[in-house]
């Protein structure tokens, strides 16, 4: 077990340049979670890490020992990728064994590897059965099973639930983490799904457009998005960005949104009046009231019920904000609805750049 | 604009082995409603899409578009459209793929400028509208293939799975997207999807569907507070309701080391359904308290999950069950609590798992 340093990572294919320059580590005994939107080169540095492909500038580290050059069988990398494939003509317990029958292990330390991983994924009742006779979840397990049956170095994981169904995902991203935790070892886990994320990291390294916008212990960027991009991608459900106009300067904020004026209390900031900054509102900090008309007046334009939740979006002159509400909720568009925006709870980017210029102080419950 | 209706269809397919994929299925869609097919892999809702569409034929039972039986004419004598998983655009501008049904009906060139356009316009794209197809991503692609499909003002709309392959962020703008063309152009859809997100959001009527047969056609409130069995409870909610096998005592019932008291008159109403029971309840209706309740439990997991934090409980009989918070909530794993299940929002289901009250 050791830490895994990525060093300035550059990687071109063709005309495009898919890593712009990218540095992180991720620590032994930790679950990083290698974060951002579909062609932000997750894919490109988990195949970098393993040795499947080269750099065309930089270096990867797997503790002191620069593996840069070592071919990818001399790694020692537990890799689960999106699609899985697992040898048809196996079965699950022949699967699972392939790679320590690789090593060299005796047959009795191979059944009792592969027990316990089978018990760990709860997998021990079909052992006996081919990748054929079971189903796409299953096959999943099987497949990260594999992955975690031998003392890896390093375990990549390459969005292995993006292509299960909802319900499989979401039974999965719970236990997992408790999995992954009694494996132990060095994980590094790519996903474009800002809740998978939170159930399973301890660490996050954002990436966009082949750069890292952000990395640190996962809650505390969840809570603190170092700037707009990061906040749009990496929140759930989407926080709302808005954009407004500095109006006072000194001890209080004081913003204009156009639609209403919010003094943000405990903001220590220094911002010179009329400039322009990009005020963020997370859905789940926004009350609504129907009846007595306190608030900003809103027209619904669409609710979407998530299952036990709803998000309704609302038009306020013009603009879009999305309101979160842990219950079914049913309104038919065109109502009118009032909005209480909490200003304890609000972010400000800087109107320019998109970085972070304030954020809430995190409530204890 | 038509209403389907689906007439005591089932289906089974021949190959490559022989496998029921449909039972007697009843279902009526009526004129300019969304609706959903909802269910886990192999449940049989895309086979009746096909079936809907025209794509197979069924092995028994009729499909009626506003009470003409259409089993055995083609999708196009259907005037179906359809959107799949993977989008489907052609090796042409923007424009030239919407344009292209238009041309293939004969339509003049002034016509199908104006609907292109306006088809454009509502769908979002009208601003891409020279850019060449192959190069816009895939979520702009699904938006493109949209557009082809509903500016041939189709009887019926059917989506497959439509955003099953796009991130996060642009699975959730464009069902936003689906649902606002919904409210504007009023044509019959029916969506296929296994997530409940998408069939809850954009239908007025899901219908859950498990191992070929519907188990409940119903709106998205009722599914989730009156799952008619616990299939249904489980799929619906995220996550699904938690369920206790349980057993029918003096007066109240017993579910290992819980004790529910019922009132007599409960007593009385599950009595006929024999001694043993399920009883459920949403993870969302769990009470978590730490100073009293009904039982204690451990708290063994604690998953953020951004809006929300879902606890993942276990009794010391190691019964099990999930508790949803709000964010910011002051548990640790690890930690005993007290748990509570508010009167009204429990479940009671029979033995074998149907919705007694």
């Amino acid at each position: 077990m050791v830490n895994i340093i990525v060093k300035d990572l550059y990687k071109r294919f063709r005309k495009k340049e898919v890593l712009k320059g990218v540095s992180f580590e991720a620590q032994e005994g930790k679950i990083t979670v290698l974060f951002g939107p579909v062609g932000a080169g997750k894919t490109t540095i988990l195949r970098i890490i393993a040795g499947l492909e080269k750099p065309d500038k930089g270096k990867i580290f797997f503790g002191d020992i620069d593996v840069t050059n070592i071919p990818p069988q001399e790694r020692n990398v537990g890799l689960v990728f999106q699609t899985f494939a697992l040898y048809p003509h196996m079965s699950v317990y022949e699967n699972i064994a392939s790679p320590l029958k690789a090593m060299g292990l005796t047959q009795s330390e191979v059944d009792k590897r592969v027990k316990w991983v089978a018990e760990l994924l709860r997998i021990s009742n079909i052992l006996e059965k081919r990748p054929a006779e079971i189903s796409g979840g299953q096959r999943q397990r099987v497949a990260i099973a594999r992955a975690l049956v031998k003392d890896a170095t390093v375990y990549l994981f390459d969005e292995p639930l993006t292509n299960l169904d909802y319900k499989i995902r979401e039974a999965m991203r719970g236990e997992l983490k408790k999995i992954l935790k009694e494996r132990g070892g060095t994980m590094i886990w790519a996903t474009s799904d800002p809740q998978e994320a939170l159930a399973l990291g301890d660490n996050i390294v954002i990436l966009y457009d082949g750069t890292v916008v952000a990395q640190g212990e996962i809650h505390e960027v969840y809570n603190k998005p170092n700037n707009t991009i990061v906040a749009k991608y990496f929140s759930y459900p989407t926080m709302n960005m808005l954009e407004g106009v500095v109006k006072s300067k000194g001890d209080v904020v004081v913003v204009d949104l156009g639609f209403t004026v919010m003094e943000i209390p405990q903001a220590k900031l220094s911002l010179e009046a009329e400039s322009k900054v990009i005020v963020g509102i997370r859905p789940t900090s926004i009350g609504i009231s129907l009846t007595n008309k306190r608030g900003i007046e809103g027209t619904v334009l669409i609710t979407e019920v998530l299952g036990s939740e709803t998000l309704i979006h609302v038009d306020i002159e013009g603009r879009r904000l999305v309101i979160y509400v842990p219950e079914i909720f049913r309104i038919q568009p065109g109502n009118k609805i009032w909005l209480l925006l909490d200003s304890n709870q609000i972010y400000l980017f800087d109107g320019l750049t998109g970085k972070l210029l304030h954020a809430p102080g995190v409530p204890h419950g | 604009m038509v209403n389907v209706l689906i007439d005591n269809v089932s289906h089974t397919y021949t190959k490559p082995v022989v496998t029921i994929a449909l039972i007697n299925i009843n279902l009526e869609f009526k004129h300019g409603g969304f609706y959903a097919l909802l269910g886990p892999s192999g449940c049989g809702k895309t086979t009746l899409m096909k079936i809907i569409a025209g794509l197979l034929k069924p092995t028994k039972g009729k499909v009626l578009f506003d009470g003409i039986d259409v089993t055995e004419w083609s999708p196009r004598k259907r005037n179906v459209a359809m959107v799949f998983q993977f989008p489907v655009v052609y090796e042409m501008s923007v424009y030239d793929n919407i344009a292209f049904p238009l041309r293939n009906y004969g339509y003049g060139e002034e016509t199908i400028r104006k609907k292109v356009h306006e088809i454009a316009e509502l769908v979002g794209i009208k601003n891409i509208l020279k850019i060449h197809a192959s190069k816009l991503d895939p979520a702009t692609r699904q938006k493109v293939a949209i557009a082809r499909a509903l500016v041939r003002e189709p009887s019926v709309f059917l989506f497959d799975e439509p955003l099953s392959n796009l991130d996060p962020l642009s699975r959730m703008e464009l069902r936003v997207k689906i649902k606002e063309l919904q409210r504007a152009v009023k044509t019959t859809m029916i969506y296929v999807t296994h997530d409940q997100a998408e069939a809850l959001t954009l239908a007025d009527y899901v219908a859950v569907m498990n191992e070929g047969r519907v188990l409940q056609f119903d709106t998205p409130t009722n599914l989730y507070e009156h799952p008619r069995n616990t299939f249904v409870g489980f799929f619906i909610g995220n996550p699904g309701m938690n369920f206790m096998n349980c057993e029918l005592v003096e007066n109240g019932l017993g579910c290992s080391d819980i004790f529910y008291p019922l009132s007599t008159k409960e007593i009385e109403t599950i009595r006929g359904y024999g001694n043993k029971f399920i009883l459920g309840i949403r993870p969302e209706y769990v009470k978590v308290s730490k100073e009293q309740g009904l039982f204690k439990a451990k708290c063994v997991v604690r998953e953020d999950l951004g809006a929300a934090v879902l606890l993942h409980l276990e009794t010391s009989s190691g019964l099990s069950l999930k508790a949803k918070l709000p964010p910011f909530i002051n548990v640790n794993e690890g930690e005993w609590l007290y748990i509570d299940f508010p009167r009204e929002k429990i479940r009671i289901f029979t033995e074998s798992g149907n919705l007694i009250f």
